[in-house]
């Protein structure tokens, strides 16, 4: 792809996302504050998951955890900002919490089932200690401070821009660097990393500490954006959606997770599909897409406007 | 195709974008001992793989006493033809017999009374015991005795005596010999040691998927080009 | 109280046991992780539901939604889960994809099955077997079925694993599928039938689950979720593993429901589970993978 068409899809790109507010409707601008958290979701997943080769499922749990703190924390402390960092900083421990866990049993099945025992803990938890979470009603959380300022959508919106775009700079950033490869490396193959002389140990312990922040965040932006938490976003669903993301999109190129955002969750989002049959759709499209087009449909749609490097078949994509 | 038990005719196997095995012409007669020998890589065990049904054949003919086997399932081909893979040839946490009783189509009564404890009495001692706490030359042995039992006209050995002693070799493959004699059998052998010449008849010898050289091996033995290229021996 | 605890704990480890055989078969036969085992349950138990409701005989309930459920594992495991795997070679990136497609069947199956029987709950109206005093307490035909039957498929497998040249064929396969081949063992006709006896397994798990308790679109998944759980804390592949595990789960489920009660129940049993698998990675009863 040339720089000139770079630059060109960059500023169109730019221009939507500011233009939004003022041209769309406040749903359009909810539809589009909804898939950008989301697209933060997959990225921050697709490095840990695909790229770092961390079977790591517990996304709805850090997600989730990260909302509540900042919420009920929002309720003492009427800063949404320094609850937005202490949030993203307890996910930061969730990832270490993780890491020690992976350690310690050393098997991605092992760890991918402890990670979804932890998904259904974590919910039980939530239903159960109704006192603290308001149990299956849900939390109703205060939005971005000052809310006289954020309460309504186009406001909420850039906060959310801003925040998710400026996020997905970061990790885009953080991939292309030299511990972004090592880090592709060790996913793809930790024993060649190690024989190479790479401390994988070392760079598996800062995924954890860099990755899990960014889904805690998503998490954060999502209950102050929406003005509602509850149990029944963080469930196994969320988790898997998001790894099909990456999947759908391609899970070797980083616009994978977010054209798989788009497709997986915009478009249902768009159309008002109900859940069920938003899962049914992700749940069909990423079996039909991986069996197809095993490079997702960022590289296929990469190759067919000349965007990326040549087909990339089912077993490079498995690495 | 004339009188042979195993033959092969322009046998031609593509793996992906990669030609594995061209034009191979290869053929067995019954009671031959046959080798075939070369470097790494060149196709000994993507040939074998094919002869069994592994892998889809492009072009060519195999035949078993003049009938086509080509699109046959691997099931049906192990009932005229018995492969001992390079690898993993046993099933490491079942016993010796009943390694030995799945092999053959019988009763484990019938079993412990073939001929194979004879030639291998050593595994008679080891009878109950699972087939990885067995030393790697008791194991090679036990899966020489797997291929014995099917009663099958053709073995097809693949490094038999890979990561053996020079010893256990040398007694591996004065076994195979007596197998061959005893019962009739014949047998295509791969191999990297040049004690194969040996034992077996005629020697083909493959390089990049295809038949470079062939003949008896008592004159190829003695080959320049075998023992320089093929058998790392000084020239 | 004791007695109530013991027969319910025996009841529930009955139902958690039929429920994670079905994995635990197919991941110990053939290596594949096959999350759509639960739905695969779930179908045939809705399929036995409606039929239930539109006044069909019993027996012929029963004969169609196993046949439902044996005839979509077969299906998934020719036309999903055999493609995935050889698609990238096999091994654990083959057992990744795996994952991935029957998950994605996971969240399929129950917009199909809304869509279909239009309804995301069923009740199980099965003809009553009667209540049956043991131990001073009262036990039900229902939950005696599930012991009798568990109990059953845990020594008939290990009596034709042990001693017929069939199991011993089948232990050859979870061992050497590539040399079982060359012997002449029809290994994917084994995987096929292991396919069949898993969802028939899963069918039956779910069917008294729903008879016990209730069903609904989302039991699908919890099924799959439980059923993994309780195959990879009793050593991935291992049916004695599941067994003890399913015990285990039976009695602190029924231990908490008694003495707390409420969703608390369901904390500590998971809580129990995370901690077996932290002290026993490998599980409880670890099992010989070789190729």
């Amino acid at each position: 792809m040339s720089n000139r068409m770079k630059w060109t899809l960059g500023i169109l790109v730019a221009a939507f996302l500011w233009l939004t507010p003022f041209l769309f409707s406040d749903f359009i601008n909810y539809l589009v504050a909804s898939l950008l958290i989301n697209m933060l979701f997959a990225t921050a997943t697709w490095a840990i998951f695909h790229q770092a080769g961390q079977a790591l499922f517990a996304i709805a749990v850090i997600g989730g955890i990260s909302g509540y703190v900042s919420a009920m924390l929002n309720e003492t402390i009427n800063n949404t900002w320094m609850t937005m960092a202490i949030a993203v900083a307890v996910s930061c421990g969730m990832g270490m919490f993780f890491y020690m866990v992976a350690v310690r049993v050393r098997g991605h099945i092992q760890f991918a089932t402890l990670n979804l025992a932890f998904i259904f803990v974590f919910r039980y938890f939530l239903v159960a200690f109704t006192n603290v979470t308001k149990g299956i009603d849900g939390i109703k959380v205060k939005y971005f401070t000052p809310e006289t300022l954020f309460s309504t959508i186009p406001s909420r919106y850039w906060v959310v821009m801003l925040i998710t775009v400026g996020s997905l700079a970061l990790i885009y950033w953080i991939m292309k660097s030299r511990f972004g490869k090592i880090i592709t490396l060790i996913g793809r193959n930790t024993d060649l990393a190690a024989s190479v002389g790479i401390n994988t140990q070392k760079y598996l312990i800062y995924s954890y500490l860099i990755f899990p922040p960014f889904i805690g965040l998503a998490g954060v932006l999502y209950s102050h954006f929406l003005g509602f938490i509850s149990p029944d976003t963080w469930n196994p669903d969320l988790s898997l959606i998001m790894i099909f993301c990456s999947l759908i999109g391609g899970t070797t190129l980083f616009a994978g997770p977010i054209v798989g955002a788009i497709i997986a969750t915009g478009i249902p989002l768009y159309f008002d599909v109900t859940a069920e049959f938003r899962f049914g759709i992700v749940g069909i499209l990423a079996i039909l897409i991986f069996v197809f087009k095993p490079e997702g449909m960022a590289g296929f749609l990469g190759r067919l406007f000349r965007f990326s490097a040549p087909k990339i078949t089912r077993k490079e994509v498995a690495g | 195709m004339g009188d042979f038990l195993l033959e092969m005719r322009d046998l031609t196997v593509l793996r992906g974008d990669v030609w594995v095995l061209r034009d191979i012409d290869l053929n067995i007669k019954r009671g031959e001992v046959v080798a075939l020998i070369g470097p790494n890589g060149a196709g000994k065990t993507t040939l074998f793989e094919t002869v069994m049904g592994i892998h889809k054949i492009i072009k060519g003919e195999i035949r078993i006493e003049g009938t086509s086997i080509r699109g046959m399932e691997t099931e049906k081909i192990s009932r005229r033809i018995s492969m001992i893979p390079q690898e993993f040839a046993t099933f490491p946490f079942l016993t010796v017999l009943e390694n030995l009783w799945i092999s053959q189509n019988s009763s484990r009564r019938k079993v412990m009374a073939d001929e194979i404890f004879k030639i291998f009495p050593a595994l008679q001692e080891k009878i109950h015991q699972e087939a990885n706490t067995l030393s790697g030359g008791q194991r090679q042995m036990l899966a020489l005795g797997m291929g014995l039992v099917r009663k099958c006209d053709i073995l097809l050995l693949d490094e038999p005596t890979l990561g053996l002693s020079p010893l256990m070799t040398q007694r591996i493959l004065s076994a195979i010999k007596e197998i061959s004699a005893r019962f009739k059998l014949s047998v295509l052998i791969s191999e990297q040691t040049p004690l194969v010449l040996n034992i077996s008849d005629r020697v083909y010898v493959l390089e990049g998927g295809q038949i470079r050289i062939q003949g008896a091996s008592q004159e190829l033995k003695t080959d320049e080009r075998i023992r320089k290229v093929y058998l790392g021996m000084a020239v | 109280m004791v007695y109530d605890i013991l027969i319910t704990a025996l009841s529930l480890a009955g139902i958690y046991f039929l429920i994670s055989f079905g994995v635990t078969l197919l991941y110990g036969v053939g290596g594949f992780p096959n999350l759509a085992i639960g739905p695969i349950g779930l179908t045939g138990a809705y399929i036995t539901c409606s039929a239930l409701r539109a006044n069909i005989h019993v027996p012929g309930c029963l004969f169609l939604g196993l046949g439902g459920a044996m005839l979509m594992g077969v299906f998934i495991q020719k036309f999903v889960v055999e493609p995935l795997f050889n698609s990238v070679g096999g091994g654990d990136r083959g057992r990744i994809f795996v994952i991935y497609g029957t998950f994605g069947l996971c969240l399929l199956v129950p917009a199909i099955l809304q869509n279909v029987f239009k309804t995301t709950m069923m009740n199980v109206r099965m003809p009553s077997l009667g209540a049956y005093k043991i131990l001073h307490t009262s036990i039900t035909g229902y939950q005696l079925l599930s012991i009798g039957i568990a109990l059953a498929l845990f020594v008939v497998p290990h009596f034709f694993l042990t001693r017929t040249k069939g199991g011993t064929k089948v232990r050859g396969v979870t061992q050497n599928a590539f040399l079982s081949r060359l012997i002449g063992v029809k290994v994917l006709r084994i995987y096929a039938v292991t396919a069949g006896v898993a969802a028939a397994t899963a069918y039956i798990g779910a069917l008294l689950w729903g008879e016990i308790f209730s069903l609904e679109l989302g039991s699908g998944t919890m099924f799959t979720l439980y059923g993994f759980m309780i195959s990879v804390m009793g050593g991935l592949g291992s049916i004695y593993g599941a067994f003890l595990v399913s015990i285990l789960l039976g009695l602190s489920t029924s231990a908490t429901s008694f003495l707390i009660g409420g969703v608390f129940e369901h904390i500590i049993t998971t809580l129990i589970l995370i901690l077996v698998l932290i002290f026993a990675p490998r599980g409880l009863v670890p099992t010989k993978r070789e190729v």
